[in-house]
């Protein structure tokens, strides 16, 4: 067994005697009680005792050594050593013309300051690969340290004939001789060291903002910089996209508001209309219509979804209602007719949605209604609040359906209201829905104090959602007589 | 010089797949590899990196210039065959008209343009290639044996290179000194062909390429620059430089390097080649699955002069062996040095390594290195049948 004194006594320092060909020719005993290992070390080249695993720690040292000309080789590397692989900080040395020393300290206990070293840079080269930003850092003369792939990508350094530079070409290259002109600002706030600041440049088709931080170490001042880079061009495409698509939606919105409010109050009657789209446009439709013989005839539908998908389905269902409306029939034989056009014509589409259509009779003294799959009509009179009949199938599915009618006297009715279901299923922050208790009292509520329907409900209903977000389409239409006075 | 470009016709060897120009068999590689193993030699302590390079230039070219030349030209038309072949092969653009005074100039170059674009900095003239072409084309020239030395570089700001006869006797230039060896290469019949990747139709597709020197003698295509390099100087410079180092107990090191410079090499020439119009074109229309990358790559480098190897195992992400049936180094080897105690492919290695990590690593080529090991199992320089490398994450 060959041995060497121990080096540093009380600290976990083995060391490692190599000949003039970095040959193991002795191993200490610290090194053996830390690491392990022993006899079995000594005529063993020093790069064998590398992990196959650590190949860039193998390459480090191979190019250490090939270049040494004196001084320290200082690395963290993974070893073998007794059967076992240690991270370690590894120090050579040369004694003399035909002797080094490698002095092998274990860095994979956590309280080790090179585990925590060696965790710190996995952690910061983590941060860097991750970014959306680009990330460079560079000294107080501007000469790049470090940089991420991001910004890399984003600086596009090339050289006069188009070949991209390497990303190890900018580590320990001065910045300032790789910027164009247009950093001209960037390059005077380095160079006079400026402490915080933001920049942004536009080249080659781009909008680039650096941000700068100083970083500073107690006593020298400031020894880097780190420049954060983002690409702005692509949040300007994006909002300019954003403008134009809004832009349309606005358009759309408009076309919807005119298709849906070319109705007149019909005489004798007044119609309220409140719509709350979820979206700029919605996927609900309403209409009134007085029919030949005098019927006021009330319809309202709420196509599934919302946004421009359903507001395209609702100008499709206006236009085939449109085209069965007057057709001389009932409620249910109307809805029925509805169907089959949209089935026959669209159904490749999926356009579905609920319906129901009120016919209010000519003396005003009867109503007829049929529902498909829609919440059903109120009515107000002057005992109150009443929820009529609802049932029926969605309208759009299959062909052939057939809807229930339904009709009730209304003398001295004060009131018909319609709505679209997302009126009741808004949800308050306990998650709890307006439900249909709430609508049936705010309406009666507006009845007796002599308030108008809609705004009072709507009012309601502001109240219990509070803060809380629209969740789907809302419509309401109220009809009352028009001896029926405001308070 | 347009009317003598015909004698640097590009023939391709589609059995062996070399790359012929002038009779030689060349090499395509980017200013990568070709900056790194510069730098790896002439930053060695102990030995004289420059003289090794300088050196096989002097042989390789010698002979290389030489078979440019027919019986009958002029001195002035062999010295503008000189200066055609180096700019031909992409190493830049060589002014011979002041050679008769012992002074010749290079307006551009591969080593200068390649060393600024891999490395941040160097002051010391890079175009220690260059000194070694010069001195073999003069031999093949003149058939005198001159030396010439780089007296100013582009690359500490000067206007030209600068290259000087150096005065007094020198040593008598070697030929270079090959045996030649009766090899079959396996036939690619052997190998199993990759599902959606035509490999035959991307070589086909490179070698019609014009890959040769601009007006300025330079090859700067899908983001690197390229030369034409002699298998031969190669071979030469990655030998004499693994034995001299062994002779200072660092042969493994040394091999190390090497393979770490072709691994380097792999991640930013073929990631230049992926983002190429090229590649557009011609591989990513036949990419099915993640997979078909690593194969499209490794189609592409069999037009390179390289030799062809084709892969007989595959998990992406994990693992890869890849055989090679023809490499220049195996073959180069075995001419200039007969059969080798071990595997001595330290390029492909690298490459193979290089190449799994750039389609299945993360991150900029620097996160990317070590991602993957590589190992040479059977080496044709030990006797194998061919040359098998296997590759799996570190």
């Amino acid at each position: 067994m060959t041995t060497e004194p121990t080096a540093y006594p009380g600290l976990p320092i083995g060391v490692l005697t190599l000949d003039d060909r970095f040959v193991i020719t002795a191993v200490d005993a610290v090194f053996r009680a830390e690491l392990g290992g022993g006899d079995e070390l000594v005529g063993q080249p020093l790069d064998a005792l590398i992990s196959d695993r650590d190949h860039r720690g193998a390459v480090a040292l191979a190019s250490r050594l090939t270049q040494y000309r004196g001084g320290i080789i200082d690395l963290s590397l993974v070893l073998v050593v007794g059967g076992s692989e240690r991270f370690v900080r590894m120090r050579l040395v040369a004694r003399s013309a035909w002797q080094y020393l490698a002095y092998v300290e274990p860095g994979d206990q956590e309280e080790s300051l090179t585990y925590e070293l060696a965790l710190a840079r996995q952690r910061w080269a983590g941060v860097m690969q991750r970014s959306d930003e680009g990330i460079v850092l560079v000294d107080h003369e501007g000469t790049i340290l470090q940089h991420n792939l991001r910004f890399f990508e984003l600086m596009r350094f090339r050289t006069a004939h188009g070949v991209s530079l390497t990303e190890s070409a900018l580590d320990g290259r001065a910045l300032g001789p790789l910027l164009p002109r247009a950093f001209d600002e960037l390059q005077e706030r380095l160079r006079r060291g400026d402490e915080d600041f933001v920049v942004r440049v536009e080249t080659k088709g781009r909008t680039l903002e650096l941000e700068g931080r100083s970083l500073r170490l107690p006593l020298r001042g400031r020894i880097e910089t780190l420049l954060l880079v983002r690409d702005l061009s692509e949040q300007r495409q994006i909002a300019e996209r954003d403008a134009i698509i809004q832009a349309d939606l606005d358009q759309a919105a408009d076309f919807q508001r005119a298709l849906l409010s070319r109705m007149r109050s019909p005489r004798g009657l007044e119609v309220d209309v409140s719509y709350r789209p979820l979206q700029r446009v919605g996927g609900d439709v309403y209409d009134v219509t007085v029919l030949a013989d005098g019927t006021v005839r009330l319809f309202i539908a709420d196509a599934t979804g919302h946004g421009v998908t359903a507001a395209l389905s609702t100008m499709l269902i206006k236009s085939e209602y449109d085209a069965v409306k007057e057709g001389g029939e009932g409620p249910a034989a109307t809805l029925a007719a509805l169907n089959e056009r949209v089935t026959r014509t669209y159904l490749k589409l999926a356009v579905l949605f609920t319906a129901s259509i009120v016919d209010i009779a000519p003396d005003r003294s009867l109503v007829r209604y049929a529902c498909g799959g829609h919440p059903g009509p109120m009515l107000v009179t002057e005992t109150g609040v009443v929820e009529l009949s609802e049932g029926g199938g969605f309208l759009g599915a299959q062909a052939g359906q057939r809807y229930p009618e339904w009709s009730t006297a209304i003398h001295g009715w004060r009131s018909i209201i319609l709505i679209t279901d997302g009126l009741v299923e808004a949800r308050n922050a306990a998650g709890a829905q307006f439900g249909e208790e709430r609508l049936l009292a705010a309406i009666g509520e507006a009845d007796r104090r002599g308030r108008r329907i809609n705004a009072n409900v709507l009012s309601r209903l502001d109240a219990y959602v509070d803060t809380q977000a629209q969740t789907d389409d809302i419509t309401l239409l109220t009809v009352r007589p028009t001896q029926m006075e405001d308070s | 010089m347009t009317e003598l470009r015909h004698r640097f016709a590009l023939h391709f060897d589609w059995v062996k797949h070399r790359r012929v120009i002038a009779g030689r068999e060349v090499i395509l590689h980017c200013h990568h590899y070709n900056s790194r193993i510069q730098h790896t030699l002439e930053s060695a302590a102990g030995i004289d990196g420059k003289r090794i390079i300088r050196e096989a230039a002097e042989s390789v070219f010698a002979e290389h210039v030489l078979n440019a030349l027919e019986a009958g030209d002029a001195t002035d038309t062999r010295w503008a065959l000189a200066a055609g072949l180096y700019a031909h092969l992409g190493f830049g653009a060589l002014d011979v008209r002041g050679v008769a005074t012992g002074r010749v100039t290079a307006a551009s170059s591969h080593f200068v343009e390649g060393w600024n674009a891999g490395f941040a900095g160097r002051t010391e003239p890079v175009c220690t290639l260059t000194e070694g072409y010069l001195a073999g084309a003069h031999l093949a020239v003149t058939g005198e044996t001159v030396a010439y030395r780089e007296t100013a570089c582009r690359i500490s700001g000067a206007a030209a290179c600068v290259f000087e006869r150096a005065a007094g006797p020198r040593a008598a230039i070697p030929p270079v000194a090959r045996a030649l060896i009766a090899f079959s290469p396996r036939p690619a019949a052997a190998f199993p062909a990759p599902a959606h990747i035509d490999g035959d139709k991307i070589v086909s597709a490179l070698v019609a390429m014009p890959i040769h020197g601009d007006a300025e003698g330079l090859i700067p295509a899908f983001g690197v620059y390229l030369a034409s390099t002699p298998a031969d100087f190669y071979n030469l410079v990655c030998i004499r430089f693994i034995e001299e180092m062994a002779a200072k107990g660092l042969a493994r090191n040394a091999q190390r390097l090497l393979v770490s410079d072709a691994e380097t090499c792999a991640l930013n020439t073929f990631r230049g080649i992926m983002s190429s119009p090229e590649w557009d074109a011609l591989v990513a229309p036949m990419l099915v699955e993640s997979a078909d990358s690593l194969y499209g790559v490794v189609a592409v480098s069999n037009a390179l002069g390289w030799g062809n190897w084709y892969v007989t195992q595959h998990t992406p992400g994990a693992t890869l062996r890849i055989e090679s049936v023809n490499g220049y180094e195996a073959a180069g080897y075995r001419e200039l040095r007969g059969t080798a105690a071990a595997p001595q492919c330290f390029m492909l290695r690298g490459v193979a390594a290089g190449m799994m990590g750039l389609v299945y690593g993360t991150g900029t080529m620097a996160d990317r290195f070590g991602t993957f090991a590589s190992s040479e199992a059977a080496c044709i320089c030990t006797g194998a049948e061919s040359c098998r490398f296997e590759v799996r994450r570190a």
